[in-house]
């Protein structure tokens, strides 16, 4: 859906007034490499002969052949397991990773509980991260009403007219220059997740460990109410990217300004920020991409516990939407490509207090990791590691296995793997190094059919 | 007549024929045009023009989003829509109640020479010729029908056009007669209808434009877009636009006019701001370029932006579209480049009225009951009085709008358009590779050519999103 994905430019169907027409949040999408998009429902897969398809329209099952099918996203549904949260997410030396309850450790396997494939054994040699409580706590899980949240005053300074911000669907809009607080009492290390949507150009301020409910003017803030330092992440013009420590007293300096030229192109994108009070630390994703990671020389500005959100577009019908607001503790792991290896040769345990330990991962077990250091063995109870970055195989690894999908799971995680079936009886793969899984199906959120290529 | 393609057209049965009165010989053209594959250089001299690569699959869209390419088999009452998609192992069956439209990537153009536009109560349009009219009945001809009588009640309005109007183009449908200079990455496209254009780059197409004309189309845009529309450019193949081109300079907000000098100069005319431009990301643009009376017009969603004086046009024949930002992406879509002389096809919005009126060429109005038209005449009762107008001095004429008689709502109730204009509704009764078969309140049996419809639109009482002024329609673009 190149035109779609794009621009979003053909008007939106409404429904038919004498039946309801299907709406698609409740559809699985089925996409094929031609661009083409049908909702429905998957009903079964048997790889290399079809993908059957129904659509509600079709007076039967439409069998598509599987090498034109990009990938299927999955309306959400009720999981078999019934619970799906975890404590720990595991990254994979090829870049996979899973959600689940650590079970145990030892110098051959990691062996993972997911609810979405049982037990896991995976070996250590493809192991790269282990993260502790990457999700969790939870301190604010989607928007589900103004309630809590503070309408700012957003007349000054405004360069068009100002409004407030409207809910709809677990989601605010504005279209006017509007402003929206509340006090998250965001822990010293945290981790906020958003989506946002736009038309028009994008002119989105986020204000992080702010203590103002309040928009404040930057360019008079010094005559302003008082309020207390706040960082100032800020989207404007569309592709650009600001951030910078704003104090009552400080004078602004110009701070850095980070061209994402991608977001040109686009009219959403998914904003992942990570903050440590400890490190001086505000790292900013894109899209799973990082941007930029900020160490602010002069300490954490942010003085406050709270977020605000101010809209300020600098012309009249520009809209922007907020979404899928997610807020938690963060663990202090950068999880993706360019996480630095603090020493690829040695398996490193990241504390929560900041601190590091090299040395060997004997085993986990009862709570308690067991490290050969080089000042001896040591035991630390789990309760205080935040991560443990595994040392990088060096041997040979056996021959890759085929795959032929990849998965990415509705509550978080991703994995490679060869699909072997999926229909009436269950969905059945095959992970590489792990062996023969049964998936449940409401784990996926989305299922993309790899090439010749991708499979390379 | 030039370069059209023969068809043929059938229709089944009729009403009753009424007086025939004087039918007016006027020519009027539709096209599929031919031109010689020529490059529109406006100033990117390293670029190379192309050809624009061939669509080759019909579209099938959904209300809820779902589209798929391949080709429509049939449709019938008790089979439903069989769609032929390349990438299923058979044949898809669908039911109607949730398709919204099929466009079709091979409609070929009818050839026709109708003196007026007739527009219709239930938002249907025809081009066609009058013959006659009475207080109940209108006679008409048109291209699929021939000569047929149809009641009076079911006309709105209708446009009476202009000596030697011809419509030079009407689409896109697919890529073909258009050239592309694109810069890399590659910045047009043309995709289901409509060109895509991600980033600088020219797209243009010679059209032996030799009268005023009048250019439209839609566009749609992320961000904010600056797009140059040339008109009477040279297809030279030399690296600039010639002394004479109009070149239009569109933004969200704004309108200006570039007159090309000899020289190669542009002289900037006074720039207009776009009307109603707030919380638009689309916007019908129509450019009138009058050359007897040396004018450019701008209307923007039907309203006139600003009419610039003095124009002096040159001897270019092509027109050129050109997208000048590589952070915006832009659609074309609905593109239509008309010929006339004297006197473009007005505007016109058709809303109802209670009262008929003729509108003349002097821009003057009348309103009161237009008794008939016969020989030639309108005769327009004012009061006591009655007056008989030649046609040759009527613009438009409005109807009081009155109880016409509707099609009864169904999934198969369509609506099809045609390539070159127009528009018909219908309960749809069967399309094979031979024959699309329906009927119409107000035409009866209808039978038609599959390849005369360029589109076919279902559903027609889904309330359609029109613009962004309602307030959820200000965010449904941003909902997934």
């Amino acid at each position: 859906m190149v035109l779609a994905g794009l621009l979003a430019l053909n008007a939106v169907a409404a429904p038919l007034s004498a039946e309801p027409a299907p709406t698609n949040a409740e559809a699985d999408c089925l996409s094929l490499r031609d661009g083409d998009v049908l909702y429905g429902k998957l009903l079964e897969i048997q790889p290399g002969s079809l993908i059957r398809w129904q659509h509600p329209d079709a007076s039967e099952p439409i069998d598509f052949k599987p090498e034109s099918v990009a990938q299927i996203g999955f309306a959400p549904r009720p999981s078999t397991a019934g619970r799906t949260d975890y404590s720990c997410k595991l990254w994979l030396a090829n870049g996979d990773a899973l959600a689940g309850n650590l079970v145990a450790c030892d110098r051959d396997a990691l062996t993972l509980d997911t609810w979405y494939a049982g037990k896991l054994k995976v070996p250590r040699r493809v192991l790269q991260t282990l993260a502790f409580n990457p999700g969790a706590p939870v301190l604010f899980d989607g928007l589900t009403g103004l309630e809590g949240w503070t309408q700012g005053d957003a007349t000054k300074g405004a360069i068009t007219e100002s409004g407030q911000w409207s809910y709809r669907n677990g989601a605010f809009y504005a279209d006017k220059a509007a402003s929206i607080a509340r006090d998250l009492k965001l822990p010293d290390r945290s981790h906020i997740q958003f989506d946002m949507a736009w038309r028009g150009l994008l002119s989105l301020a986020v204000a992080l460990y702010t203590d103002s409910l309040q928009p404040i003017r930057l360019d008079n803030k010094e005559n302003g109410p008082d309020f207390g330092a706040f960082y100032s992440l800020r989207f404007t013009s569309t592709i650009f990217v600001t951030l910078e420590a704003i104090r009552k007293k400080d004078p602004r300096r110009v701070p850095e300004q980070l061209m994402i030229q991608s977001l040109s192109q686009k009219d959403r994108a998914h904003v992942d920020v990570r903050m440590s009070k400890a490190e001086h630390r505000v790292a900013l994703f894109i899209d799973g991409m990082l941007i930029k990671d900020w160490i602010d020389p002069g300490g954490f500005a942010g003085e406050g516990t709270g977020i605000r959100f101010v809209n300020n577009p600098l012309n009249s019908g520009s809209v922007v939407k907020l979404s899928n607001f997610r807020v938690s503790k963060w663990n202090g792991v950068l999880d993706d490509d360019s996480t630095e290896a603090p020493d690829p040769s040695h398996d490193v345990t990241l504390l929560e207090s900041g601190a590091k330990a090299s040395g060997a991962v004997v085993s986990i077990a009862d709570g308690q990791i067991s490290l050969l250091t080089a000042g001896g063995a040591t035991n630390i109870p789990l309760a205080a590691v935040g991560a443990i970055e595994f040392a990088r195989f060096q041997g040979q690894s056996p021959p890759a296995s085929a795959v032929n999908a990849h998965a990415t799971f509705r509550q978080g995680g991703n994995v490679t793997f060869e699909l072997l079936a999926w229909g009436p009886g269950g969905v059945a793969g095959l992970i590489p190094d792990i062996g023969k899984v049964k998936f449940d199906p409401a784990a996926f959120e989305r299922l993309q059919f790899l090439t010749a290529e991708r499979k390379n | 007549m030039k370069g059209n393609t023969a068809w043929a057209c059938l229709l089944l049965c009729w009403l009753p024929l009424g007086a025939v009165g004087q039918i007016l010989q006027q020519q009027f053209q539709f096209q599929q045009f031919q031109p010689g594959q020529t490059f529109l250089q406006f100033g990117n001299q390293a670029a190379k023009a192309e050809r624009m690569p061939e669509p080759t699959s019909d579209v099938l869209e959904f209300v809820d989003g779902s589209a798929l390419h391949g080709q429509l088999a049939r449709m019938d009452l008790e089979h439903g829509l069989t769609w032929a998609q390349p990438e299923a192992r058979n044949p898809i069956h669908f039911r109607p109640d949730h398709v919204d439209f099929i466009r079709f990537a091979h409609a070929q153009s009818v050839s026709m020479s109708p003196t007026c536009h007739l527009w219709f109560a239930d938002g249907d349009d025809l081009y066609g010729s009058i013959t006659s009219l009475d207080s109940e009945r209108l006679g008409l001809r048109t291209w699929f029908g021939g000569s047929m009588v149809i009641p009076r009640a079911a006309v709105r309005a209708i446009t009476l056009l202009s000596p030697n109007y011809s419509v030079e183009y009407e689409g896109p449908y697919d890529a073909g007669g258009w050239v592309v200079v694109n810069n890399s990455p590659k910045s047009w496209t043309f995709h289901d209808g409509a060109f895509i254009g991600t980033g600088p780059g020219t797209l243009g197409r010679e059209l032996n434009l030799t009268n005023s004309c009048t250019v439209e189309f839609d566009v749609a845009w992320t961000g904010v877009f600056a797009l140059e529309a040339g008109i009477y450019c040279d297809a030279t193949g030399r690296l600039e636009i010639n002394g004479g081109s109009c070149v239009v300079n569109l933004t969200p907000r704004q309108i200006s006019l570039n007159q090309i000098q000899n020289t190669g100069m542009f002289l900037n005319m006074a720039n207009a701001p776009v009307p109603g431009s707030e919380g638009q990301s689309r916007m019908h643009v129509a450019i009138e370029c009058d050359k007897a009376q040396g004018t450019v017009s701008v209307f923007i969603n039907h309203l006139l932006a600003k009419t610039w004086k003095d124009f002096g046009f040159g001897s270019g024949t092509g027109v050129m579209f050109k997208q000048q930002l590589s952070s915006s992406t832009l659609k074309l879509s609905h593109l239509k480049i008309s010929q006339w002389e004297g006197r473009c096809e007005p505007e016109t919005a058709a809303l109802a009225t209670n009262i008929d009126a003729i509108y003349f060429i002097n821009h003057d109005r009348a309103a009161g009951k237009i008794e008939s038209i016969q020989d030639g005449k309108a005769r327009l009762a004012l009061g006591e009085k009655v007056l008989e107008i030649p046609l040759e001095r009527v613009t438009q004429m409005e109807f009081a709008a009155a109880k016409a008689s509707t099609e009864p709502p169904s999934p198969w109730q369509v609506r099809a358009h045609f390539p070159g204009g127009g528009s018909l509704s219908f309960q749809l009764e069967k399309w094979d590779d031979k024959a699309v078969a329906g009927q119409s309140a107000i035409f009866g049996s209808l039978a038609f050519q599959p390849r005369s419809i360029r589109e076919m639109e279902f559903n027609l009482n889904r309330p359609k999103a029109e613009g962004v002024a309602a307030d959820n329609k200000e965010f449904e673009e941003l909902d997934e």
